[in-house]
């Protein structure tokens, strides 16, 4: 007797038939341009979305910078944090300290979804350093790394800045440090000055003489945005190591529903997922006990997924479900298209 | 002249000085009956419009007084009051000696730089540099993001004069004085004026986010002419970002216009304005004078900034005045606050022939009378420089990007070719 076309058999095998060429053309998909589409529109939405009227609040985990007045669609979490830590103690910790911690609970949920993907795919400034990266390879100049030590040094900064961002705005309300040094990463952050232009508001790329405290900020400020032009041209992801958004992020990330998976069994040390590491992140390679692969600098940005030859070795999971794997055949057709990650 | 004739021409002028009653210009008190009404409520208290005194000639005796002709009498016109206007007390302060131990604290723990969030006490002669609270990229103002999802309570004073830095509170008598509000939403609500060291003073909540139109009226009869003086503020509930609503509703960023006023002074807001936006010097300040929601034309528009400059114009047909509002903070650089609020006051007359009487006095014209202020801070480009920003950013990038190509010039080591000596193998 032949089943039917209802036939529940017949029905679930071509469920699992269409899954698995679902997850095969996800599997082989030429990465490099699905990311590239994905980060610029998820830059669209960072830097224009405004201008639709999208607002998803003051909690974002990743760089909608606020002083994108127009065109923001939200409000990078770090803006209000150190706003809301400079407030008096006594109102800090008195009834505001919840809506602090509303904005926190609001970022985490935020946060958690995504993970460090946040940073790897839809944070503006790391894709305008793609950006700038990919520039630097039409033009032939060979890009710089760091070595181990200089890695292992280099890698506490945004600790540093992390624990600055903190501090200093408690000090500013505890009347310790003067308002003018208000959002003191902000102040710092390349960001600031860069999201902005693309609206076309150049007001913060200035220099404040009001005080001798304004002046060192956005003296600071300009600086590091010259140093992020030109670290970002010869060291991919420059400012990613030093961002303390990053470790922000990486403190909170082990409830994540976004995770980076790795099957030592599967690896080789064969080493492609180091070389296309835009962070430099040795572990990708060598640690072959570690399931929990994302390390404090990684990104998410999966171009190791992508990069790896050996079935099963890496894999992107959302909430346990297996969206993004590193397959034989997608590695293979990914190199004979030539567009290599 | 015979003695019977002196008095009988003596108890003549009494007699019409008696009729005609009313207190002159030049008189220091109140005259006996004279009506002020407030909000359309009589309550026997009258403007003193030649001085900058306040208006507290109810508490004083009434006592015989000379007596000069009236403005009608004479044929001279009799000079506008001098404006009648509020002034939001700035954000934080509280009435009273609260207030002020409060903002002294304020000022304590900031550095001495600047003071800090919030705001200092307000000055008792005058409303200059009382207010300080933050401008600068306007970022700041961001300090209570996430707090101010309840009402925001804001506080008007009542002022009396045409020179902000030198003006008096105008101390008047409260009773049924009240502040009647104009929400974006329609909503009408009052909150009665409270007397205090500080003048008078009225606090209101706003629940919702926009700019509300806040109004106080005085009505005075003198002279056969009413003075219908509308002090205005334009009080505005605003925030980064809002429970849900965006903050591109651009609804929410218009004036509030109240078609019900017989006589109002609006505010133009600029394209960008928003609902943190800061009035800063060496922007162009619009006002547009309306009655019953109508451009009124050939109103006579007055801005006086806080140092005391001035200037006049007469509205065209679409009601509009357009002032350029100049720099008027000159301090020595090293006490250069770009916090530093200026306060300035518009105000709008227009004489209308509308006769009419209040309370029994018959006047045949009607004058309006019409104020706004608003705070206003250093415009950016006062402290800081484009130059030197972008100048400093190319100089890190040259030197940065130099740095690197000698770094890597040096590592290169030099081509050296190796010749294999086949006679030494």
């Amino acid at each position: 007797m032949r089943n039917s076309p209802e036939s529940p058999a017949v029905s679930a095998l071509d469920w699992r038939v269409l899954a698995q060429a679902a997850r095969d053309a996800v599997n082989a998909c030429d990465f490099n341009r699905v990311r590239f589409w994905l980060q610029l529109f998820f830059f669209a939405l960072m830097v224009y979305g405004g201008f639709a009227g999208i607002d998803l609040g003051l909690s974002l985990p990743t760089f909608a910078c606020g002083y994108n007045q127009t065109g923001r669609p939200g409000v990078c979490y770090l803006l209000p944090l150190q706003h809301q830590l400079a407030l008096p103690p006594r109102v800090l910790f008195g009834f505001a300290g919840i809506g602090v911690l509303t904005g926190f609970v609001v970022f985490f949920l935020w946060f958690i979804a995504l993970n460090k993907g946040w940073c790897g795919f839809v944070c503006p400034l790391g894709a305008i350093q793609d950006w700038i990266t990919a520039l630097r390879r039409r033009l032939g100049v060979r890009f710089s790394r760091y070595s181990q030590k200089s890695f292992e040094t280099l890698s506490w900064i945004k600790y540093v800045l992390l624990a600055l961002m903190i501090v200093i705005p408690l000090g500013i309300g505890a009347g310790y440090f003067s308002h003018d040094m208000s959002a003191p990463f902000c102040m710092i952050c390349p960001g600031r000055l860069i999201i902005p232009a693309f609206t076309f508001d150049f007001r913060q790329f200035v220099i404040d003489f009001s005080t001798p405290t304004k002046i060192v900020m956005t003296v600071l400020g300009a600086m590091t945005t010259g140093l992020f032009f030109v670290g970002s041209f010869i060291k991919k992801r420059f400012w990613c190591f030093f961002c303390p958004m990053s470790a922000f992020h990486y403190l909170l990330s082990k409830p994540a529903a976004f995770r980076l998976i790795k099957d030592g069994d599967k690896c080789t040390r064969c080493g492609d997922c180091y070389s296309v590491c835009d962070l430099q992140i040795k572990e990708i390679a060598d640690d072959v006990n570690e399931p929990q692969i994302m390390m404090e600098d990684c990104i998410m940005c999966l171009k190791c997924v992508a990069a790896c030859p050996e079935t099963g070795a890496l894999k992107a999971k959302f909430a346990g479900l297996t969206i993004f794997e590193s397959t034989e055949a997608g590695f293979m057709k990914r190199m004979q298209k030539g567009a290599a990650p | 002249m015979k003695l019977p004739a002196a008095m009988s021409r003596l108890a003549a002028i009494m007699a019409a000085l008696s009729v005609l009653g009313a207190a002159t210009p030049q008189s220091a008190a109140r005259p006996s009956g004279a009506p002020l009404q407030q909000n359309g409520r009589a309550t026997g208290a009258a403007p003193n419009a030649a001085a900058h005194a306040p208006q507290d000639a109810v508490a004083a005796p009434p006592a015989p007084r000379p007596v000069a002709p009236t403005a009608a009498e004479t044929g001279a016109p009799r000079p506008w009051p001098e404006p009648l206007w509020l002034l939001e007390a700035p954000s934080g302060e509280r009435a009273g000696a609260e207030g002020r131990r409060a903002s002294a604290q304020t000022v304590r723990r900031d550095d001495g730089e600047h003071r800090g969030h919030g705001a200092t006490g307000s000055g008792e002669a005058g409303p200059a540099g009382s207010s300080s609270r933050p401008a600068g990229d306007g970022m700041e103002s961001m300090g209570g993001m996430g707090f101010s999802r309840g009402a925001a309570r804001k506080t008007v004073e009542l002022w009396r004069g045409s020179d902000p830095l030198n003006a008096a509170k105008a101390n008047m008598d409260q009773e049924g004085l009240s502040l009647q509000v104009l929400a974006a939403t329609g909503a009408r609500f009052g909150a009665p004026f409270a007397r205090s060291e500080n003048g008078a003073r009225a606090t209101v909540e706003l629940t919702d986010y926009g700019f509300y139109n806040a109004a106080v009226v005085v009505r005075t009869v003198q002279g056969g002419v009413l003075d219908v003086q509308i002090a205005q503020a334009e009080l505005l509930k605003g925030a980064m970002s809002h429970g849900g609503r965006s903050e591109h509703d651009p609804a929410l960023f218009k004036p509030t216009i109240d078609d019900a006023a017989p006589f109002e002074l609006v505010r133009e807001h600029a394209p960008d304005e928003m609902l943190w936006t800061n009035i800063r010097s060496g922007e162009k300040a619009v006002f547009v004078v309306r009655s019953f929601g109508a451009p009124v034309a050939g109103a006579r528009v007055t801005l006086a900034t806080q140092q005391g400059w001035r200037k006049t114009v007469t509205t065209g047909k679409d009601g509009r005045a357009e002032f350029m509002l100049i720099r008027d903070y000159f301090p020595d650089w090293s006490d250069f606050n770009r916090r530093q609020a200026g306060v300035f006051l518009v105000w709008a007359e227009a004489e209308k022939p509308q006769p009419g009487a209040l309370d029994g006095r018959r006047y045949a014209t009607t004058r309006y009378q019409a104020s706004l202020t608003a705070r206003y801070y250093p415009a950016p480009f006062d402290y800081t420089s484009y130059g030197y920003g972008v100048g400093i950013v190319v100089f890190v990038m040259v030197c940065g990007g130099l740095a690197t190509w000698i770094y890597r010039q040096r590592r290169t080591k030099p081509y050296k070719e190796v010749v294999f000596d086949e006679k030494l193998a």
